[in-house]
């Protein structure tokens, strides 16, 4: 059975599983998975980068950004010392501590550079969309390795490539994170209404991404819902078991 | 000379973890020959382009000599620094020798742009490549073999040499800035796992144990290692004491 690559794409996306067997069952399904999870990457990657580039383009001069965040430095302080009872002594070592941080970081930001800088904004921006896909494969492939080894252990029978070929796909939905930084250059668009698009997007992305991964690994692994469920969260409740026992051994041999 | 350039031609299948580039590997002659030179082409031609990366970047940063001035000024004007410099006469050289150590290692810590330390990387990385694949190498036949493997040290070496292959991943650092992070160890550790369960011929879970054999051994020498060590320290400390 043969079908295109955006019949497969869509039906992943609605948790169809007949595509996913048909992957599954390709010889290079690892190869096309890392395409779509390095070509997802660099299509969010590209935005985050391309906008930060103009930014920095835009306004070239760090001390608005130093500045800015001196602001937000005293706004803080200003706070604190209305919510919490600081000693004057410490309130002004902080201050003292953080504007001469502040000043060092100014007096570096203008040194001059050996190349000049719109070349620098420029490198930094390719570095950035670059290193998207290695961030984004290093967690991926951590995880799924943790995943497979819980699978194995619980009857599936998917080889390496089939489970990452297959869970790869969980990095579709997380092409909705191009549309906060996009919604950032409508002018109308306050802070708040970006704020409040992140979290969304950041969230609906997440439990997306989460249910096209358990479905890779169902598939992948032949299993039924339940237990890719189960073979998905395994190292997670692995690790949090492991962090109770050692923190309530840690605790005991603190009391004992 | 045509054995070896399909021994370089299987690296991409190798990092696709084709099944297929192992075997293939598996079945050439002298393959640990064809592996050390692979592992030693791909070694110096990552840590070439690297180079070109790491002066980049170094192009785009301020001297290093200018920003400790800056920063050692920045100190000088605070409270605490007057104020003890005006205590203790001696504090001033003190602190500006410790200062002056600490800029020389620091930074290098953090990663500062270092084109010489880029460069000596030619020989160090197919050095430290080299040395990590024949130590993987034997233990991985090793355990293999324990295992029911039934592949020859050469055959598994030539394998596990292919497993160099996510060290291509590198070639990204022709472009400064980029940061490659964990991905190629952890690539690196499942292409191990295909390269002896290929050449070894191993199910699945002999595979698995027969490649994470090898580092919880390593882990336990090390470990043994700096024990032995602690307690040698702490005898001689006794000892002095004494």
């Amino acid at each position: 059975m043969k079908i295109s690559i955006w019949q497969m794409l869509g039906d992943s996306l609605l948790l169809r599983t007949t595509s996913l067997v048909v992957l599954r069952d390709r010889s290079d399904v690892f190869q096309r998975g890392l395409l779509i999870l390095v070509a997802v990457s660099l299509v969010v990657g590209l935005v985050d980068s391309a906008i930060g580039l103009v930014r920095e383009l835009q306004d070239p001069s760090p001390t608005r950004a130093l500045e800015q965040a001196r602001a937000g430095f005293r706004q803080g302080m200003e706070q604190a010392r209305a919510t919490m009872d600081i000693p004057p002594e410490v309130q002004r070592q902080i201050e003292e501590y953080l504007e001469a941080a502040l000043d060092i970081g100014l007096a570096i930001a203008v040194l001059p550079l050996r190349i000049p800088q719109p070349a620098g904004y420029v490198l930094k921006a390719i570095g950035r969309l670059l290193s998207a896909p290695f961030d984004w494969l290093g967690r991926w492939m951590l995880y799924t390795l943790l995943v497979g080894i819980a699978a194995h252990v619980m009857g599936g029978r998917a080889s390496v490539q089939q489970l990452l070929g297959l869970t790869a796909l969980y990095a579709l939905p997380h092409l909705l994170g191009i549309i906060p930084p996009l919604l950032g250059l409508i002018p109308v668009a306050g802070p708040a209404l970006q704020v409040f698009t992140a979290v969304v997007a950041g969230m609906a992305a997440w439990i997306w991404g989460a249910l096209v991964y358990v479905a890779a690994v169902t598939v992948a692994s032949k299993f039924d819902w339940a237990r890719g469920v189960l073979a998905v969260l395994a190292p997670v409740l692995l690790l949090t078991t492991l962090a109770l026992v050692a923190a309530i051994a840690g605790l005991l041999l603190l009391l004992l | 000379m045509q054995d070896l350039l399909a021994a370089l031609r299987l690296c991409p299948r190798a990092l696709l973890l084709q099944d297929e580039a192992y075997l293939a590997m598996r079945e050439l002659a002298s393959p640990f020959l064809k592996g050390l030179v692979l592992l030693l082409v791909v070694g110096i031609l990552v840590s070439a382009v690297t180079i070109a990366g790491e002066t980049l970047e170094w192009a785009t940063t301020p001297d290093l000599a200018a920003m400790k001035d800056v920063v050692l000024q920045g100190l000088e004007r605070m409270d605490w620094y007057q104020k003890t410099s005006a205590n203790s006469p001696s504090f001033e050289s003190t602190f500006r020798q410790q200062y002056d150590m600490g800029w020389r290692i620091v930074p290098y810590l953090f990663g500062v742009p270092n084109p010489i330390g880029a460069a000596v990387g030619v020989i160090t990385i197919p050095l430290w490549l080299g040395v990590s694949w024949l130590l993987f190498g034997l233990l991985g036949y090793l355990f293999g073999r324990l295992l029911g493997g039934q592949a020859t040290l050469d055959q598994t070496l030539g394998c596990t040499a292919l497993a160099v292959a996510p060290q291509l991943l590198g070639l990204a650092r022709l472009l400064p800035y980029v940061e490659i992070g964990g991905a190629i160890t952890i690539w690196t550790l499942l292409c191990n796992y295909l390269a002896l369960r290929n050449a070894q011929r191993l199910s699945s879970g002999r595979a698995f144990w027969a490649t994470l054999l090898p580092f919880i051994l390593l882990i336990l020498l090390t470990l043994l290692l700096l024990g032995g060590l602690a307690a040698g320290l702490e005898l001689t400390l006794a000892g002095g004491a004494r």
